[in-house]
């Protein structure tokens, strides 16, 4: 899988969870609520919580809440389709880290995926 | 030796601490360089980095705060606050926000930044400096009315002791001298004529007799007027009294017990006039032996008085004529309530079911603010009483109903 795919939404939906454990890019699938449905591996590492952890928490104000704001959770909120991709920066363990984010969903969908890469 | 899988839930419990916390932290270096940050800092800073741009907090707040890299640079602080509380304006997603900064030396070149959110403080701030700058405003109100009424009762008080000297003075003496003339000449009406001739006598008694009796008449006039006086002097004095009383009272909310009847009767005193002016025949219906209520007295006689005046103001659509009548009825009601209803034939008002529904606005007055009615709804409100007004229709009158709980529960204040 490749971050900047046009098709990525799609990969991600008939991905494996092996698959989306190896991308190199954090993934995070959600319900329209924002409560965390899969954590891969990749996204685990760099913000040093564990799946279990953080498996049917809300990811925007209980996992992430540096993403609750106009510039990302709020984007999730308009009932159409998303895909956006958005310049900004992680508290991965507390250092402040450049990341692009890519917002996806279809509309009116019952999930939706947060993608995370590193600059 | 220490469990690793132990030492990951800590290390793991102590990372969702710092992401969850409420307050935005940062750790910066004396020149603004970002070394760590948790998460609700980024949440409320990236609105504000240009370019996603984070390593640096000073750039970050350049928009909002470029004075911040001057401040540290000539901060004398060893260890301590540098920056406290600054308040700073910023607009978010098209949306205006306050924040909170504090910027704390922890050592050397380590600085901790503190960010927060204070926008709804700030709100209630400006909330709270409004409403001490209207009661700031109230109260020179008071104090100069307070004055005026104080003034005004004094010049009063000589017209009414000018008017009481007058009318306990006795009838006019040189009415009742030349009342003893006019009789001394009767008796000697048989010298009068052979000098005066009988004509001349006849007229000379009879103008005597009719000076006389005009002279009584406007004597007669003139104790009624004053009486008038002294009867509308007392009025003026009461209802001075009573304004008086209520400014003094009127600073806070202080509950009292009292008679609401007594109460009443106040606010008839100030209204009486109007009401008595447009021809509205009073009725009252108080029950016998009511208990006393608990309440703030200033405020409740507001609402009387305004009752009272919508009241009088309302006769001033129709036509004139007989048959005007206001009746208040005082009564207590199931649930330790006490009932006041005023019921009036005035012109009444079309409302959804009879009902008005009171609203900041809303007036049964084509000059009416509305301001009157929804500050008596609060008043009754803030006691946990109800207040209605409602009307069979226009030209059909109107029944307003006030509701009081004879305990105010013991918890609340009213406010």
């Amino acid at each position: 899988m490749n971050f900047d795919s046009p098709d990525l939404l799609a990969e991600l939906e008939n991905a494996t969870t092996g698959a989306v454990d190896a991308a190199h890019f954090g993934v995070v699938r959600m319900k329209g609520d924002g409560a965390v449905l899969a954590y891969n591996a990749y996204e685990s590492r760099l913000s040093g919580l564990s799946p279990e952890g953080v498996v049917g928490k809300n990811f925007f104000t209980q996992v992430a809440p540096c993403t609750n704001n106009f510039m990302v959770a709020e984007r999730y909120s308009a009932p159409e389709a998303l895909d956006a991709t958005v310049d900004y920066v992680f508290t991965y363990k507390l250092k402040p880290t450049k990341v692009r984010l890519r917002l996806l969903k279809r509309a009116a969908a019952a999930e939706q995926y947060l993608v995370v890469v590193k600059v | 030796m220490t469990d690793p899988r132990h030492a990951a839930e800590e290390s793991e419990r102590l990372l969702r601490f710092l992401y969850l916390c409420p307050v935005g932290l940062a750790d910066v270096s004396a020149s603004g360089e970002v070394r760590m940050m948790n998460a609700l800092a980024v949440q409320l800073l990236m609105p504000l980095a240009r370019d996603g741009q984070m390593e640096n907090l000073f750039q970050v707040l350049d928009s909002v705060a470029p004075d911040l890299p001057q401040i540290v640079a000539v901060s004398t602080v060893d260890s301590g606050n540098v920056v406290q509380d600054r308040r700073l304006r910023v607009m978010v997603g098209g949306a205006e926000r306050h924040y909170s900064l504090n910027l704390l030396r922890v050592e050397g070149d380590t600085y901790m930044a503190v960010v927060s959110d204070v926008t709804q403080v700030v709100l209630n701030e400006a909330i709270t400096l409004e409403a001490l700058q209207v009661q700031a405003v109230q109260e020179g109100r008071v104090e100069v009315l307070t004055s005026v009424l104080h003034d005004i009762g004094n010049g009063i008080t000589g017209i009414g002791t000018r008017t009481a000297i007058l009318s306990a003075t006795p009838a006019w003496e040189e009415l009742q001298q030349l009342a003893k003339l006019s009789g001394f000449l009767h008796q000697r009406r048989a010298l009068l004529e052979p000098a005066l001739g009988a004509d001349k006598t006849v007229a000379l008694l009879g103008f005597a007799d009719t000076v006389i009796a005009r002279l009584q008449a406007r004597a007669e006039q003139w104790r009624d007027t004053i009486t008038f006086y002294a009867t509308a002097i007392a009025h003026v004095q009461q209802i001075i009294s009573i304004q008086r009383q209520f400014i003094r009272g009127g600073g806070g909310a202080a509950r009292s017990t009292f008679a609401v009847t007594e109460l009443l009767d106040d606010a008839l005193a100030i209204q009486r006039a109007a009401l008595e002016k447009r021809g509205v025949a009073l009725a009252l219906d108080y029950t016998p032996n009511l208990p006393p209520i608990e309440g703030d007295r200033t405020r409740l006689i507001q609402v009387f008085v305004n009752a009272l005046k919508n009241v009088a103001e309302a006769f001033d659509t129709m036509e004139t004529g007989p048959g005007r009548s206001l009746r208040i009825a005082v009564q207590t009601v199931p649930d330790d309530k006490l009932e006041i209803v005023f019921t009036d034939n005035a012109c009444g008002f079309a409302a959804p079911d009879g009902l008005l529904a009171i609203a900041r606005g809303q007036t049964t007055k084509t000059a009416g603010s509305g301001v009157g009615l929804h500050a008596s709804a609060q008043i009754i409100a803030s006691h946990h009483g109800t207040f209605t007004l409602r009307s069979p229709g226009p030209g059909l009158g109107a029944v307003c109903t006030i509701r009081l709980l004879l305990r105010q529960p013991s918890h609340s204040a009213v406010s």
